[in-house]
């Protein structure tokens, strides 16, 4: 018997690189975590190559940095969600033996973050990426859910809604709404108020406004279009929003690091189309974070 | 360069003699030092809360993993542990319902009561002809608003409108239901209007009218249960709304995730709501998503009609499992290793067990030392799950007798639902 566990030890000291990475092999590693939405390039649709290039300088090796591609559609413990989402960053972390990563999320990515570091015994791979990790850094998170998806939810809402074959309404959209994150923030995600800590630094970027003057040229990073659009929608939310998510949502998990207008450039607000792109030296602020 | 990794081999080869030596000893010292004792969980106190009869869940499981797993983790020192929030409180300044594409044709009556209010139009699914219809989507320059009270020339609908959103524009922006929407005018009176599509629509469609109206001081405010029982018949809910003291004459509606429907008959008792569960499809159809109530209401407050919908979420879940009252607990040299827990249940399903290990300081006040969780696949043959502590930490916290198990939970992974919970579980006595 004594044996058998000597073996197991030995199999373990020489088949896990995380053994030896606290020696000497450790390494530091960036990972872009998109918001909600089926990805499959999210280097290009949903971030921009501009933006991960500037970011990743900051970290010690930038070539240690990997762009996630996943269904988060879904609600956010599915296997397509945050399975995906654990395969890749455990992928990730073994091959480049990293012990020392940080997590940049967006909107709803920081939300399938959070259900992993609070639910270590949900699944095997997220007690090692729980281990890997050393902080999140969480842009514009949807912590709190946001009216407007509780407005897409109103009514008899079935699963093939004109909404969900066009693809934009979906399970990960339901779980935003408000109550519905008030319920998962009480119950099975950590961070919030009166709940136990992530156990890793969850640092939030808040937006707290949008800028949509059609004479501004602020305006017109990432998009015009959806600049209009954003201020249509500031009816269904707080007077500090950025235009999906109200200021009180996005900081109802972790700390803030920073409200957009204190360190971007101009003091200029991050709309959530914004908080994802080189808008206003948002990415030279994390990278020299980092 | 090569003779790094030659270093880490060794080093790893000398840590793994040490650990095998050091198992060696431990084993020895086992024999020695380790005792079992047996207690009894402590009585439930306010805002603890548990499982009295297990019942079988029918549904899928959402987490059937057959993995064992345990984590142990210190929590931030500022950490205080309380019961979790058992209820959520909803507020609403709108109001939403539902008609028909013939019904928008002829004119839909709105009652409105404020100005720049938003009016927000969208296409919904409905099954109600037994097949399912997908409503199209409505152009916003198709749309009128006429200003019932109002029969002079300033009724017109352009002078009623401030502007007009189209479904690209607000998909872009999150609002993902193809839906189209105006801004009332900032000069438009409180009252009744009529809002009409010109274009014609599928006579027998369905579209949910939004009327929504910012910083209205007419809030109807909803607070109800986070947990819901399937052995439960009936859901406790408070309503109110914000300057006005009218009797609240409401509706209920039971949602599932799935998006179906059932009124809700209710019982008024001194302020107090009671909504009664349906006897069938009480449950939703699936372990994923939230059952939702929906409260519709309207009044007279100051002479202006005033109507709200809100709507909260809840857990329905079967009750599964109840942790039984006597626990083992391992010592080793003085120090509580492990604490072993038996589960009644009705049926195999993976559950978890979490809590917080407290020791006491040269004071006498309570600290946390570590928080432990486990996890595991439990069969009616081997119910049993063992929560493990951390002699190390334990050891290096400086912290000592008596031992406490604080804030012990018990959740089903299967429903996603939380089954017990108990603030001061467990006196840990050698």
């Amino acid at each position: 018997m004594k044996n058998y566990y000597k073996l197991i030890l030995l199999g373990l000291f020489i088949s896990s690189p995380l053994i030896f990475s606290p020696l000497s092999y450790g390494a530091s590693g960036i990972v872009f975590i998109h918001g909600t939405g089926n990805q499959t390039d999210a280097a290009t649709d949903y971030w921009s190559r501009e933006f991960i290039d500037s970011v990743r300088q900051g970290m010690p090796e930038p070539a240690n940095y990997e762009v996630i591609n996943c269904n988060f559609d879904q609600y956010m413990w599915d296997e397509a969600a945050a399975g995906c989402l654990a395969n890749q960053l455990h992928t990730f972390i073994q091959h480049k033996n990293i012990d020392d990563l940080i997590m940049l999320t967006h909107s709803n990515g920081g939300n399938i973050v959070r259900w992993i570091l609070s639910n270590p015994t949900w699944d095997s791979r997220y007690i090692d990426i729980i281990n890997a990790t050393s902080r999140v850094i969480a842009l514009a998170p949807s912590s709190g859910g946001t009216p407007l998806a509780d407005a897409v939810n109103q009514g008899s809402v079935f699963e093939t809604t004109l909404g969900w074959l066009l693809g934009y309404g979906s399970d990960a959209v339901k779980q935003q709404q408000v109550s519905w994150m008030s319920y998962y923030n009480s119950t099975w995600l950590n961070g919030t108020q009166n709940r136990p800590t992530l156990g890793k630094p969850f640092e939030v970027v808040v937006g707290s406004d949008v800028d949509s003057a059609i004479w501004d040229g602020d305006s017109y990073c990432a998009g015009y279009q959806y600049q209009v659009a954003l201020e249509t929608t500031q009816n269904w939310l707080d007077d500090c929003s950025d235009g999906f998510l109200e200021c009180s949502s996005q900081s109802a998990a972790g700390t803030v690091w920073f409200t957009d207008k204190q360190k971007t450039a101009g003091r200029e607000p991050l709309s959530h189309q914004q908080s994802r792109r080189a808008c206003f030296n948002l990415d030279s602020l994390i990278r020299n974070h980092i | 360069m090569n003779i790094f990794p030659l270093m880490l081999v060794t080093l790893s080869i000398s840590a793994l003699l040490i650990a095998c030596q050091d198992e060696t000893v431990t084993g020895a010292q086992d024999t020695q030092a380790q005792s079992f004792t047996q207690a009894s969980l402590s009585a439930p106190q306010q805002g603890d809360f548990s499982v009295t009869d297990v019942t079988e869940p029918q549904l899928p499981p959402i987490n059937s993993s057959r993995e064992s797993l345990s984590f142990i983790s210190v929590p931030a020192k500022t950490l205080i542990i309380s019961p979790p929030s058992d209820s959520h409180s909803s507020s609403s300044d709108e109001y939403w319902t539902t008609v028909t594409g013939a019904e928008l044709n002829r004119g839909v009556s709105l009652s409105i009561s404020q100005a720049s209010s938003v009016i927000r139009i969208s296409p919904r699914a409905d099954t109600s002809s037994g097949a399912l219809m997908h409503s199209q989507s409505i152009s916003p320059d198709k749309i009128q608003l006429i200003n019932l009270d109002n029969k002079s020339s300033a009724s017109k609908s352009s002078s009623n409108i401030h502007s007009l959103a189209d479904p690209q524009a607000l998909a872009t922006a999150g609002l993902t239901d193809n839906s189209s929407a105006l801004i009332m005018s900032s000069s438009a009176k409180p009252g009744k209007y009529q809002l009409k599509v010109s274009v014609p629509l599928a006579a027998k469609s369905s579209y949910l009218v939004n009327v929504k109206e910012k910083h209205s001081p007419y809030q109807l405010k909803l607070t109800s249960k986070f947990r819901v029982s399937s052995l439960s018949r009936s859901l406790d809910f408070n309503i109110s709304l914000t300057n006005s003291d009218q009797p609240l004459r409401p509706t209920a509606s039971l949602k599932h995730s799935d998006g179906s429907y059932q009124t809700l008959k209710l019982v008024s008792n001194h302020g107090q709501w009671q909504a009664r569960l349906p006897e069938t499809l009480a449950m939703p159809s699936s372990n994923q998503g939230l059952s939702e109530i929906q409260i519709d209401m309207q009044t007279r407050v100051n002479g202006i009609e005033v109507i709200r919908t809100v709507k909260t979420a809840f857990k329905q879940f079967v009750p599964s499992a109840k942790i039984q009252q006597q626990v083992n607990t391992r010592w080793r040299e003085g120090v509580p290793v492990s604490i072993a827990f038996n589960l009644d249940i009705a049926a195999q399903g993976r559950f978890a067990l979490s809590g917080y290990l407290t020791g006491s300081d040269a004071s006498g006040q309570d600290k946390t030392i570590l928080k432990t969780e486990s996890a595991n696949w439990l069969t009616l043959d081997n119910s049993a799950m063992l929560l493990k502590l951390d002699p190390q930490l334990i050891q290096e916290s400086g912290l000592s007798a008596p031992f406490k198990l604080m804030g012990l939970e018990l959740k089903d992974q299967g429903q996603m639902a939380r089954l017990s919970y108990q603030q001061e579980a467990l006196i840990l006595e050698q």
